[in-house]
Formats: C-alpha cells, structure tokens, sequence
C-alpha cells in the first residue's frame, strides 16, 4: 500500500499487490532482527542482479496470507508455529512459469530458494495486536510488541553490558531511561535544545535524544549513575553539592556530565566562540566555561553557581589559567 | 517517527548503492538535524543507511596544498583542527559559533551543509509550508518573518539556511566530493550546491538521489584576516539573525559572505570589488534586489552596520 | 497553632542550625541522578503503558470528526482517547481551562486525543494517525484588537477588584503641573520549566494514585478528584520532586487527566509527559499586557494624581493579569486610580507565573516614575524618597508595621555610587559597551497561608516531618529539615523530612511564595506540639536517655 506520496507503508490488514513488471523480490519478516539474521538477503539482492531483479521490498508481519488472482489461496499461515531459522520468507517473481509455488515448501528449504511461478498475486499482512517478537535468548525487556522494525544490540553503559531488544526508533536517551531504567539522564525538550539528556559516548558529550541506540553498539557510555553515587560522589558532583549549582535538580545530570567534559575539552586544547587567540591553549575563564556550558540550560538560574562548582574543580585538578 | 529499518553501511558505493534502490532511505550520520525532523514526521524515512563507519573522518592535505576533509569530521574535531585553526580560521571561528558543545561533538561537515532550515512554519506540521509540503503556501510570507530571508526569497518559500559553517565555506571556495552507487565521483563547487527556492523549495540542494558525500576540499589557503561575527538575539548557541564572514587581505580586499539572509550562503563576487570603498557599498551590491517583510527589514542595516564592524576590526588586527 | 501575636523570644532564634549555610539535603540524589521526578516512577508502576498527547491543530472552533480507525490499529496501540470515549470531564477548581477539546477548540494545542501503547516509540507514531477535521472559527488572538471593548475584570479570590478610587484622579491629574502619560506592554510569557508536565496514572478498583509534577499537592486532589468525578478520599498523589514549577504546574492539568483517563481505559498504569513543542500552547502561561500609567505632580515632585490601567485577555472564566497591585501600595498620592479589564481571548489560559506576579505592573510603574523624575528634573531616588509612604495609601489609618524603603534608596544610593551616575544615557563607554546605571523599586505583599505538618521523634533520635509541601527546587527539604532540627535541638542529618504525598498532612504547597513561611511555620507548630508533653517531665525523659537536647521556653527546665 502506497500512500499520497508514493511511500510503501507497513500492512496493517491491507492488501498489497505486485505490479506486473515489477520484479523486486518481496521478503516478509517476523522481525527486522530476524531479517539481520538473513542479511544476506538483502545485500545479495541489492548487489548481484544475477536474475534481473530488483532489491526487495521487506514487510514485517506476523501472519500472512497469499491469493493468487482468482482469490484462490495458494496459502496462509503465521510465523508463530515456525522455527527461528526459516522466519523470513522471501516471496519472488519469476518470468518462467514451469516453477510451482508451494510455500509449504519453503519452510523446510533456505528461505534464499524459494521460487515459484510468475504470476501476479496478492499479499495480505496481518498486524496482528497480539502478536510479540520472539526473544532471541536475550534478556527480554518488556515485549517490543513492535512489528514494525526491531533490532537487537548489546548497550555498554557505565561499565557494563546490556543485551537489549529495542525499536530502532529508539534514542539512546529513552533506551537508557525506559529500558534500562538509568533515569539520570533526563528528557527536558526531546529535540537537542537543553542539554538535559548530555551523556559521555567514548568520553565525548552528546545529546543523546538527537541520536538512536542501535547507532551505538559498541560504543562506551556513561551516565550521571556511571560518574558517582551518593555513597561515592565524582569530584563534580560534590563539587555542585558545596556551591548549590542546582535547584529543582532537573538539568542536574546533564549539567555535570557536560561541566566533566568541558575540563576535558579545555585539556585537550578544543577552542570556543570566546577564545580571543583560537590557536593557543584555551584560557580556564568563567566566560570560557559560559560559552562551553550554553548548550546545557537551567531555568532555575543556579548558573553562577555552576560556574563556581566547575571553576573548583577545575582549580583542584591542577588546570591553570584562572583569572 | 515512522518505524524503519536499519543497515551499517560497509563502503561509500554500497551507502549510495542502498540508498538508490530503496524508494525511502535516507543516510544518517550524527544524526542532530534528521532524527529531529523524524521525530516529527517532516522526514520519514522508511530504511537508514548509517554512514560513521565508512572511514571518512579524516582531515587530510590534497596534493595541490589544499585541505581535504572527511564527511564524517564532527564539527569539533574540524574546528579544532590545528591546520584549520592556523590556514582556515574563518571555517574554525563559524564552527564554533554555531549550536553547542554537545552538538558540535555530534554533528558531521555533510550533515552540516545539508541540515535544513528552522523556520518555525516549516516545523509546526500545522501550519502551511511549501517546502515541507509542496503547494500547501507559505506561513512565513505574512506571518512572524523576523527571522528570514531578505533575498534570494521566492513567493514560495522565504525560508533561511541555518549553518554558520556554510557560510565560511562559501567565502572559502569549497568544494563537495561526492560518489554515486556506479561509483562515479563528482565536485561540485560550493557556489553550485545550494539552490535558491524559487517554485521548489523543498529541493534544497543540486545532489541528486543516492548521491553521497564523502568530502569537502578548500583550495590552497589565501591568508589574511578571518573573522565570522553572528548577530543573534543570545550570546550562545542561538541561530543568526545575520552573520558575516570574512576574509581580509593587507591590501584591504576580499571575500564576504552572509548568513541568515537567504536559502544558502550569499555572496557575490562583484560586490567583493567594493570592499575599499567600505560596507555601505559591499551591502548595497550584496543585497541588491532584497525583498524584505515588514518584520525583517532591519537585516539590511544590521548587515551593513556588522560589515562595517568587521572591516574596522579586520583593520585594527592588521595594524 | 496562630501566628497573630509577635514572635517575641522562640526557638528558632538560637540560629543553631537555621540562618547557617546548609547543603541541600537531597543534594546527593539530584547530583547522582537518583531523585525520581513523575515520569521516572518506574518501580511503583512498573508495566506501565505510554500515553501521547494529540493537540489541537487549529486555534479555534470545532472538532467535525475524529478518525482514529488507522491510529487504533497501529502497532501497538491499546487505546485511542478523545471526548468521545473518555466519560464526563468536569474542570479543577483553579484552571478554567479543559483538558480535553471536543467539540469545541478552545485554544491551539489544546489536548484533542491521547494515544496510549505498550511503547512511547509506538504511541507517538499512532499519535500521527489519528485524523481530525476541524471547522476554524474566527478567534480573538490580538490583545491590542481587543482591548477597547475589553470589560472590567471580576474580583474573585485570586484576582484583586478591577476598580480603585481614592480622591477624584481625572481632576487631581488635569490639575497636576506636571503630568506623565505613557504606555507600556509586556508580552506572553512562558514558565518554561526544564522538566514537561508528566505524571504517571494507576487505578486500584476506583482508588487513583497520580506520580505527578505538581507544586500544590492538595489543590491536584481537590481537582483531579472534581474532574472526574470522584471522590477525594479515593486519591493519592505522589511528588516527591519536582523539575520546576514556576507557576505552572500550580495544579492538575492535561497530563494528569489524561493519564487517569488513559488508565481507566486500558486497565494499567499510564505514563504521560508532554513533547516540549506543546509546553508553550497546550498549558498555562503569564498573559501579555497593554498598560497605562498617569503621574501628575506639584512642581516640588510631590505626587497630586496616580493611576494604574491594565488591559489583558483570557479564556472564558479566566483571570485578568493583576499589573496594577503594587501602584496602590507603593507611593503616596491623594487621587488615585487603578482599573483592570479583561478582553476574551482565544489563547491558552493565562493564570499564575513565578511570583511575584506583580512583575509586568511593577517594570511599567517603576519606568513610569523613572520618566517622571526626568521630567521634573528630579533624581529618580530622591523622587521616590519624597513620595515614599509609611501608611496604607488607600487607608491612612493602616500604617506598615515596618517600611524602611527610605533607608534601601538612600543606602544603595552611596554604594553604588549613584550620585556619580553618567549625567546622560549613552554618555559613558566602555569600550564597545555602553555603561549606564538605574534603579527600580519594588512592593509585594507577603501572604502565609495554613499550613500543617506532622512531626514524629523516634527512639534513635530521628526526627521524621511529614507534610505534602513541595520542593520544585525552592529548597523546601532543606529548609523544613532545619526548622525541625532547630526546634528539637539536634542536627539536620537526624532529621528525615518527607514531602509531596497527600497521605502527609495538608500544606500551604509551592505558590504565591507563600510556600517558605507557610511550611515551616507548620513545622515550627508540629515541633512545639511535640515538645510540650517532655517540658518538665523528668521521668520519661531518664528513660529515654538518647532524647535530644530541647530548648523550651525561659523558666522550665532544659534537659539533655
């Protein structure tokens, strides 16, 4: 099904039909995770034209059900009763006509072989509201429940590894606060303008609701939780504790994951905006820190009381350049 | 944000090559500007093909004495970067005039040049906006137009483009290396990369589908005075209302080129030619034929004025 | 307990612990990011399904129809919530706006339907699919359109009387020898606080509890229990940290409602928050201003005629902005005036913002009297100094119990240097700055409102102090912990302060900055009901020898 704009969207109970010469291969799939499984499909389609056919187009359903023309069901079935390895199903097309459809087949071949006669036919999705993804032995969060895409990855976060199941939809910020409970890190605008949601990736600060989880497998992230706990505070956090650079503690996180990466960025040698001499080493100034610190917001106003937390730390970690 | 699927694309070829097939993919890099849009349904993806991990993160001298820089460069590694900093000052100080730290640490140099504008019509999905959604008008035209284009405007779409670094850019020469899934290359000279909005304001730039950048080149650096000064209502990590850039010979000549004024990076050769006879003569050929709204207006003088700035300053540097 | 007497000699006056610089007490939970804020209660509602919140495309008119075939069937959509399916909404008692549209529009963004799904990813997308055709009507948007058919506001028990009249102010000011006549608007302002509206619903049979954004605990039980219609006993609300209120999560608004409703619905908790593009239009905001200000004075600068006019707009049943307070108190003047109207607008509801709301009303009188000395030629300080009040300007015979205004002029006037100010503004430079200097000053009254708290002493020697009060940053913990720690002798880490649930006694909660006095005075009240049965019973206290130490009142005896 095709909408005003002429994008394929996913089938909710609606039909989807071939067009005769369109020879792209349609692959239904329990799951994108189970479609990366088969990934081959996908790059050996897209690469080698080998049979003049087109990439193809992937569907996520759990139940389907193939007509030919004459309303005739060649067949129906679900991919609940199906083992793991044969939940993806590619349906082709095919100009010679000797070949028969049985999908019934295609269960006990590699879904990679299936073939069957050219015909046009009709394809029935059915977005079944209780059907689940499988888990993949993973430690299962709540059910995804997602038929659309989902992927799985392994999220190292403060230290330790998480094997998740998420919607590739999914911003590393509400991976962390939804899934993984690290409710640190907080959403103060979901659109990058408050630095509420700043996190360390590979020691670096980003926003992490303007970036996906599935983009950081691999990657080493730390929260707010990551850099100390009441019972062992980061020299940052007490420093913020002693000179009161917070009120309702709500862009707290950000702030001090951000204040710890901008002494690293300093160190490093990273100018800013107010650097008068853009190639010297960059001055440990209240208006340096200002401008280093603007993407982090506080509407309870405790900013010069940030200013003074960051300085001491700072001035304790043996950074010169104090005025 | 519409659910879609998700590849890591394994070469710059194959990147392209899974983006012209797909009847909905698009690339995503840092992220910043397109997961923004999705999660508003202004872009909808269908497939993304992740591009980070393609390699083109470095900055590299071209043979010519040039500067080649990697598409994938985060913005502040590339206004860090000591060549940039010392050679191509203008392109650090634009750089780190725009957004914030965390943003900058985030966003790539393509994704930089092909973020999107942040008109607010264009982000309410409410609201009429050619260029989100052809033929539906314009909300801007008529409506709260404080922060938008002065020229290069159309009936359609008065829309601005938000980068600073653009704008260096632009002033720098640069040029857009780009690959096809065929893998065929192409350069396309920075003056040739945007498009004004005319009737179709929703095609922004002259790449076409599948079209991958892969790097932006600066030619053999030509000294001078570089300044980028952005006039904006906060003194950090707000849009420009307008911005300068400049590059400053001893000899008084140069280039210039403005942000917030126009769909792209305005500069024009010929009005560089008045730079010795000062900013109310470079802003009058530079913004010859503008168009303002009732709410606008003052962009002109506020160039001209912030020109003039830049020029005295240039002179006080030199001396 | 009464405060209507004078203090005299109190506990609190030792300054043990109060008056002293004190971190915060629950500094090390908002540094670690282990405070838990509405939308993270995710152990006390732990299968909680994820509500969206539609807003209204249109500023103003109807809903026609609402589709929600396409949003209901996507993926993992539990429910679609809209008028028509979401029972009987009454309003609170604060707000008068409605959570939920329909059929009527009253405001852009205003809430039209919730999408609720087993995932947030999910019931923003379904959110996108819900179809609804409006019919626009013309609204009224444009205050300076309105404002002279605006009618006089009405008083009530937030709004102040839209008329003053001492003297005779048309003629005291036509006879002035010095007049001043100027206009000044203020515009729309937003509370903006960094934590969006967000609550978490959960029913038990017909018991709800709310995990909510709140500033005033007891007003979101009155009102969510009125809005729905049931009865207060059978809800509980949970705040024990706030993102910031100022003002605008006074009480319950669309997310709460439509979380309980969305619970109701699905028969699970529902976790809401709003997207931050709707925090501007969907609740609350400090309403735009178009001001007057008249001074007519003797040729000496003594103030003959003052009046005040404000003009700002609002929906049906709600509050004017209230910019003319201040003028009746602050400067002396036998004709005087003060009128606010009210125009219907069609904006979202304006009602209370970060006090002091005498904000927009104080910036234009202040500038007013700043314009006035110009014209006499006067020092602004000195103007102000001569007109200074020691009595109630509406009432000679209610003198201030204490005003030393005078005194603020004249000694920030030789510290800061004023006598040395720039003759002229734009004079002084500074390399490309600018320098000048200015002064304003300022009135507010200073409410206190009832407020309990219950106290209990443990045999540890922990304190525990219980009350609904709210810390949205204001430093509430902290300062009640230091209330009960002074009062009972001992230190702020043996006092375990508790807030924000409506099973603790009712406080005056986080508004009209009452919140300090009020809630600490409870405190204060709980601590000496409690001390009173060990003032001079020896034998309970040898049998309890880790008591603290208590100070009561001269003349019994202290203990240890």
């Amino acid at each position: 099904m095709t909408d005003a704009n002429g994008i394929l969207t996913h089938p909710e109970n609606q039909a989807i039909s071939r067009q005769d010469e369109d020879t792209a291969p349609i692959v239904l799939a329990a799951s994108l995770s189970h479609l990366l499984k088969h990934n081959s499909i996908l790059s050996k389609e897209s690469s080698e034209d080998q049979t003049g056919m087109r990439p193809p187009r992937v569907f996520y359903v759990q139940e389907f059900v193939v007509t030919d023309l004459d309303g005739q069901r060649s067949f129906e079935s679900g991919f609940s009763a199906v083992p793991e390895e044969h939940k993806v199903l590619t349906v082709l097309s095919h100009s010679s006509p000797q070949q028969q459809l049985t999908i019934g087949d295609a269960y006990m071949n590699s879904p990679d072989s299936l073939e069957f006669s050219r015909r046009e036919f009709l394809l029935t999705g059915s977005a079944a509201a209780a059907a689940s993804v499988m888990p993949l032995g993973a430690a299962a969060q709540t059910p995804a429940a997602e038929l659309g895409a989902v992927a799985t990855l392994t999220l190292k976060v403060n230290g330790q590894s998480h094997d998740l199941q998420v919607d590739t939809r999914t911003t590393l910020l509400d991976a962390l606060r939804e899934r993984l409970h690290f409710t640190g890190t907080k959403k103060g605008c979901d659109q990058g303008q408050c630095g509420a949601c700043t996190v360390l990736v590979n020691g670096r600060r980003i926003n992490s609701c303007l970036t996906l989880a599935i983009m950081h497998e691999g990657d080493s992230i730390t929260t707010i939780e990551g850099l100390g706990t009441p019972e062992r505070m980061h020299v940052m956090q007490a420093a913020f504790v002693k000179h009161d650079g917070y009120q309702c503690g709500y862009c707290t996180p950000g702030q001090i994951c951000s204040a710890v990466a901008v002494l690293g960025e300093i160190k490093e040698g990273i100018p800013s905006h107010v650097s008068e001499n853009l190639t010297a080493q960059p001055m440990l100034s209240a208006s340096e820190l200002r401008e280093r610190m603007s993407g982090n917001i506080c509407r309870c106003g405790a900013y010069s009381n940030i200013i003074d937390a960051i300085t001491e730390v700072a001035g304790t970690s043996g950074m010169k350049g104090m005025p | 944000m519409k659910a879609f699927t998700y590849e890591r694309a394994q070469s710059p070829a194959q990147a392209a090559a899974a983006i012209e097939h797909h009847p909905d993919a698009k690339f995503i890099a840092g992220g910043t500007n397109l997961l923004d849009l999705m999660k508003l349904e202004i872009e909808a993806p269908a497939h993304l093909v992740d591009v980070n991990a393609l390699g083109l993160d470095k900055i590299e001298q071209t043979p010519e004495g040039g500067l080649r820089i990697g598409a994938l460069v985060r913005n502040t590694d590339l206004a860090a970067d000591q060549q940039v900093r010392r050679d191509y000052s203008l392109l650090s100080r634009a750089l780190l005039a725009g957004a914030s730290g965390q943003l900058r640490n985030k966003a790539t140099t393509a994704g930089n040049l092909l973020q999107r504008t942040r008109c607010p019509y264009f982000y309410d999905t409410n609201q009429p906006c050619n260029k989100r959604r052809p033929g539906t008008g314009c909300g801007a035209i008529g409506g709260f137009s404080r922060l938008h284009a002065v020229i290069g405007a159309s009936d359609a779409c008065i829309a601005t483009h938000p980068s600073d670094m653009a704008v260096a850019m632009r002033a720098l020469d640069a040029t857009v290396e780009t690959v096809k899934a065929d893998g065929a290359t192409r350069r396309i000279p920075i003056a040739d990369f945007y498009r004004l909005p005319g009737d179709t304001p929703q095609r922004e730039t002259t790449l076409q589908r599948g079209e991958l950048i892969t790097a932006v080149t600066l030619p053999v650096p030509i000294g001078g005075t570089h300044i980028y000064h952005k006039v904006r209502d906060r003194a950090s990590y707000a849009f420009a209302l307008i911005s300068v850039g400049a590059i400053v010979q001893p000899d008084g000549n140069g280039r210039v080129a403005l942000g917030g004024v126009a769909h792209m990076p305005w500069r024009v050769e010929e009005a560089e030619r008045e730079m010795l006879r000062g900013a109310k003569a470079v802003t009058a050929r530079l913004l010859r034929g503008a168009k303002t709204t009732h709410e606008n207006a003052f962009k002109l003088t506020l160039v001209e004025r912030t020109l003039g700035s830049v020029l005295a300053q240039a002179r006080s540097m030199k001396s | 307990m009464r405060f209507d007497t004078p203090a005299t000699t109190n506990p609190i006056d030792q300054l043990k612990v109060v008056g002293k610089p004190t971190d915060r007490v629950e500094g090390a939970l908002k540094t670690t990011g282990t405070a838990t804020y509405a939308y993270e209660q995710n152990a006390a509602a732990p299968n909680a399904a994820y509500g969206y919140v539609v807003g209204a495309a249109i500023a103003k008119g109807r809903i026609e129809s609402i589709d929600t075939k396409l949003a209901s069937r996507a993926p993992g959509v539990l429910a679609v919530v809209s008028a028509g399916n979401a029972g009987k909404l009454d309003k609170g008692a604060f707000y008068a706006a409605r959570a939920l549209a329909g059929p009527d529009i009253d405001h852009y963004h205003q809430a039209v339907a919730i999408v609720v799904a087993q995932t947030f990813e999910q019931a923003r997308a379904a959110a996108q699919l819900v179809r609804v055709r409006y019919t626009r009507t013309k609204g009224a948007f444009d205050l300076a359109a309105a404002k002279d058919g605006a009618p006089p506001s009405k008083a009530g028990p937030f709004s102040p009387p839209p008329e003053t009249s001492i003297g005779d102010f048309e003629a005291g000011y036509a006879s002035a020898a010095v007049k001043l006549d100027a206009s000044f608007t203020t515009p729309d302002q937003s509370h903006a606080m960094m934590e969006p509206h967000a609550t978490i619903a959960a029913w038990d049979g017909g018991k709800l509890t709310l995990w909510t954004a709140i500033q005033q605990v007891n007003w979101g039980v009155r009102d969510i229990a009125k809005t729905l219609g049931i009865a207060k006993e059978n809800v509980r609300i949970v705040s024990p940290y706030i993102g910031g209120g100022f003002g605008g999560k006074g009480t319950i608004l669309s997310d709460a409602v439509l979380a309980a409703v969305a619970a109701r619905k699905v028969g699970r908790p529902v976790k809401v928050t709003l997207q931050r593009a709707l925090m501007f239009n969907n609740v609350t905001h400090r309403p735009a201003t178009i001001q007057r200000v008249r001074i007519g004075a003797d040729s000496n600068g003594r103030i003959m005629a003052i009046g005040h006019e404000s003009w700002s707009g609002n929906i049906a049943d709600g509050r004017p902005e209230a910019a003319t307070a201040a003028t009746r108190l602050l400067y002396a003047g036998p004709h005087r005036m003060t009128r606010l109207r009210l125009a219907h607008l069609d904006l979202p509801e304006g009602s209370a913002m970060r006090a002091p709301g005498e904000a927009p009303g104080m910036m234009a009188l202040e500038i007013a009297m700043d314009e006035m000395a110009e014209k006499l030629g006067m020092d602004p300080v000195a103007f102000r100094v001569l007109n200074d009040t020691q009595v109630d300007p509406e009432d000679p015979k209610r003198p201030f119990s204490k005003r030393q205004l005078v005194d603020c002029l004249q000694t920030g006037a030789q510290r800061f240097g004023w006598s040395d100010r720039p003759a002229r503004p734009g004079s002084r430079r500074d390399g490309h700055w600018l320098v000048g200097m200015g002064m304003a000053a300022a009135i507010r009254g200073a409410p206190v409102m009832k407020s309990a708290a219950r106290v209990r002493l443990d045999n540890r020697g922990i304190v525990t102090v219980e009350t609904d009060m709210t810390d949205i940053g204001t430093g509430t913990y902290t300062i009640i912990a230091q209330t009960a720690a002074e009062m009972m002798g001992i230190g702020v880490d043996k006092v375990n302060v508790k807030l924000g649930d409506s099973r603790f006694p009712e406080s005056a909660g986080s508004g009209g900055q009452w919140g300090a006095a009020s809630s600490t005075a409870g405190v204060y009240a709980a601590c000496v009901k409690l001390l009173k049965p060990w003032r001079g019973n020896s034998t309970w206290i040898r049998q309890a020898p880790n008591l603290p130490m208590a100070w009561c009142a001269p003349g019994t005896v202290l203990f240890r």
